[in-house]
């Protein structure tokens, strides 16, 4: 097996040029997308309203909070005239507790800033809702007896407080719903690094395919190395080579653009999701080249199962946003949806290891399905 | 002593039956010829005797023990010279030796010296740190025959080695297979090149769609066709008449006529030549040339299948 290590060694030293290719495109990509500054590129959109009523003053400041936006106020005229000149992309226009979104256009950013507007606006009119059955609820029992209304009231403070009641209802419906709420910087960075590492990963274990069209394939089998150790040294040099390009990219993401990947136990989840993601794109490589005869085949095939496994796992965009089911339900078989999952749980929303067992859990899966069919066609193609 | 002994083994792909009921043995420090044309089985064969392939039947038995069930014996000792080049183009010729050496289980030293001897061996010391995809095809032919013997194998499989090169490097090639085998190496040699098989093979076993059709030494088997000559004629355009007045010779021995060529196997070639050149004359045609050949394995594998060898 050592032999086979060795050989990966020296032809990934002889093309440690594309390997680094690879790496610097990724960080290039990250920069570019993922902008720079440690942010998303953020589009401004002006806001307009003819009253500055407590619910527009609450609407803009729950706005300002957003990360994905840049938000202006501004008069309705020039909101108007800005978006139909396609200044902006769209503007809103806050009348009579009530939003309309002006726009020319329909698209992603569009849709996000609706749904993110919609979902701000109704959040603070529960918020003024709850806000008002208290105050009613006090004003109705004003006069029936001081010290019961302070017993009262203090017993129902005291409640809310200590419960949070109302307080853990509206931060888990905002938490669970508002799809907003995501750090697009830290998504495009993790949907970026994954994607384009499963290149080197599936192009490294396609090595098995070079060694079939140069012939040296056969020359190992009659040689004193089983199978199982060409296999081994194959995937081995090829999970060692995408692991390091994974933390390689951790590394300079976090040095160069700033990239927030949590505290030490933080890290170090994000490392085994990240590990995982590379052994079940080695196995999906496996599988892949034991589909095709050939290196060329494999490099036809590759970029359109990368490319539309990430767009539908998520890398480019969060999931949240796809509304069709079957396109969600296929998401499911991706390694990138669970692998952008497991990793957004731990840096964006905090999580620990237990809210990323189901992650772990199906990429081993994914590893053991992959690795068998591979193993399987790789032996039937011999 | 034999040192491999092929047990009647037989190979099919779907319909078509590569090798069909093939026995043979070698003895240890022979250089053993295959000869045939393409498709005639010998890659098939050499594929089973190196253990690539399973036989459908039969049964190959190196050193006394089948190879079928302890394939590791023959692993070890065995060097293949694969007809299609088995290197990797983007590494230097050195990081290939270095790499089957390490395969077989040279380490440091030992390995350099035994990179150091094969370069030198193979002619190709001053190149050895170059890309091997900046190599020409004869250099290329050269360092596959180095990456074989890099373990010492004390048995050679060389598959048509010489495809393709140039004379220079076909000359070293055939120089280092005498070499080797006089140190003792068993080699056996497969090629469509009767004149290679005729000056290295000790021993020669003549091929045919997947059967042998005869073997033995280079003498025994152009006893075959009892020392007669062959008389090839190539003319411009064959006409029937010429066929015609030919095979009214009493004396004619075997015809083979491919496209505008006759080969014609006699007993009595020189005095079928005058007669030959008269009928030319007569029957007005064009001939190109007229070649007389002395009994060869090319006029026994003529006489044996009615089709030349590289055909």
């Amino acid at each position: 097996m050592s032999s086979i290590l060795m050989l990966r060694l020296m032809q990934y030293k002889r093309d440690i040029s594309i390997v680094l290719l690879m790496t610097a495109l990724t960080i290039g990509f990250i920069f570019i997308f993922a902008g720079p500054n440690n942010g998303v590129y953020k589009y401004k959109i002006l806001v307009a309203t003819d009253e500055k009523t407590p619910s527009y003053v609450r609407f803009m400041n729950e706005l300002y909070k957003n990360k994905s936006y840049e938000f202006i106020e501004a008069d309705y005229d020039t909101v108007k005239a800005e978006v139909e000149e396609g200044k902006i992309i769209a503007g809103i226009y806050f009348k009579n507790d009530e939003i309309s979104i002006l726009k020319t256009k329909e698209d992603i950013n569009i849709f996000i800033l609706e749904n993110l507007a919609s979902n701000t606006l109704f959040s603070i009119q529960s918020m003024s809702d709850m806000a008002e059955t208290i105050v009613n609820y006090i004003d109705n029992i004003k006069d029936v007896d001081n010290n019961a209304v302070e017993t009262i009231a203090y017993n129902e403070i005291l409640e809310s407080v200590t419960e949070k009641k109302h307080m853990t209802v509206s931060k888990e419906y905002l938490n669970s719903v508002n799809t907003l709420e995501y750090d697009g910087t830290k998504h495009l960075t993790i949907g970026i690094i994954l994607f384009m590492s499963m290149f080197t990963i599936v192009f490294g274990i396609g090595s098995i395919l070079e060694d079939k069209e140069y012939h040296t394939w056969d020359k190992m089998l009659i040689s004193p190395l089983s199978r199982k150790q060409i296999l081994g040294g194959n995937l081995i040099s090829t999970f060692i080579v995408g692991a390091g390009q994974i933390l390689l990219l951790i590394v300079l993401t976090k040095q160069l653009m700033g990239m927030d990947w949590g505290d030490g136990e933080d890290i170090k989840l994000v490392v085994l999701i990240g590990l995982l993601f590379v052994m079940t794109t080695t196995s999906l490589g496996l599988m892949l080249s034991g589909a095709v005869k050939t290196q060329r085949q494999l490099s036809t095939i590759t970029p359109i199962i990368l490319t539309s496994t990430s767009m539908l796992g998520g890398a480019m965009w969060p999931l949240d946003i796809v509304q069709s089911k079957l396109l969600l339900f296929l998401a499911n078989f991706t390694p990138q949806k669970w692998a952008i999952e497991g990793m957004e749980k731990i840096i964006i929303y905090g999580g620990e290891l237990n809210d990323i067992i189901s992650s772990i859990i199906v990429l081993m899966i994914m590893t053991v399905v992959f690795f068998t069919i591979g193993i399987v066609t790789l032996k039937h193609a011999d | 002593m034999v040192l491999l002994d092929i047990k009647g083994i037989s190979k099919s792909f779907k319909e078509l039956k590569a090798v069909d009921d093939l026995s043979f043995t070698i003895d240890e420090g022979e250089i053993f010829g295959l000869l045939g044309p393409n498709g005639a089985g010998k890659s098939t064969t050499i594929s089973m005797i190196a253990s690539l392939l399973p036989p459908d039947d039969g049964d190959i038995i190196y050193k006394n023990e089948s190879i079928m069930t302890k394939p590791n014996k023959l692993q070890k000792e065995l060097g293949l010279v694969p007809q299609d080049i088995a290197l990797y183009p983007t590494l230097s010729g050195y990081d290939n030796l270095k790499f089957w050496g390490h395969v077989y289980g040279i380490r440091g030293k030992e390995l350099k010296n035994r990179i150091e001897e094969i370069t030198e061996l193979i002619g190709l010391s001053d190149r050895i740190k170059d890309r091997v995809d900046k190599y020409s095809g004869g250099m290329k032919r050269r360092l596959n025959i180095g990456a074989a013997l890099i373990h010492k194998p004390r048995l050679l499989i060389m598959d048509e080695p010489t495809v393709g090169i140039d004379p220079q490097s076909r000359n070293h090639i055939l120089n280092t297979v005498k070499m080797l085998n006089k140190e003792g190496m068993t080699i056996i040699y497969t090629s469509h090149y009767m004149e290679e098989v005729e000056e290295l093979c000790d021993r020669i076993c003549i091929l045919d769609k997947g059967k042998v059709l005869a073997s033995g030494t280079k003498l025994e088997l152009i006893k075959l066709i009892n020392g007669r000559e062959r008389i090839d004629v190539q003319f411009e355009l064959l006409n029937s008449k010429f066929m015609e007045e030919i095979k009214k010779l009493f004396y004619i021995g075997e015809i083979t006529v491919l496209d505008n060529r006759v080969s014609i196997i006699s007993e009595n070639a020189e005095n079928l030549l005058g007669d030959l050149i008269q009928i030319i004359k007569n029957s007005n045609t064009r001939i190109l040339s007229i070649d007389v050949q002395k009994p060869s394995l090319e006029t026994v594998f003529l006489h044996l299948t009615g089709r030349a060898l590289r055909d």
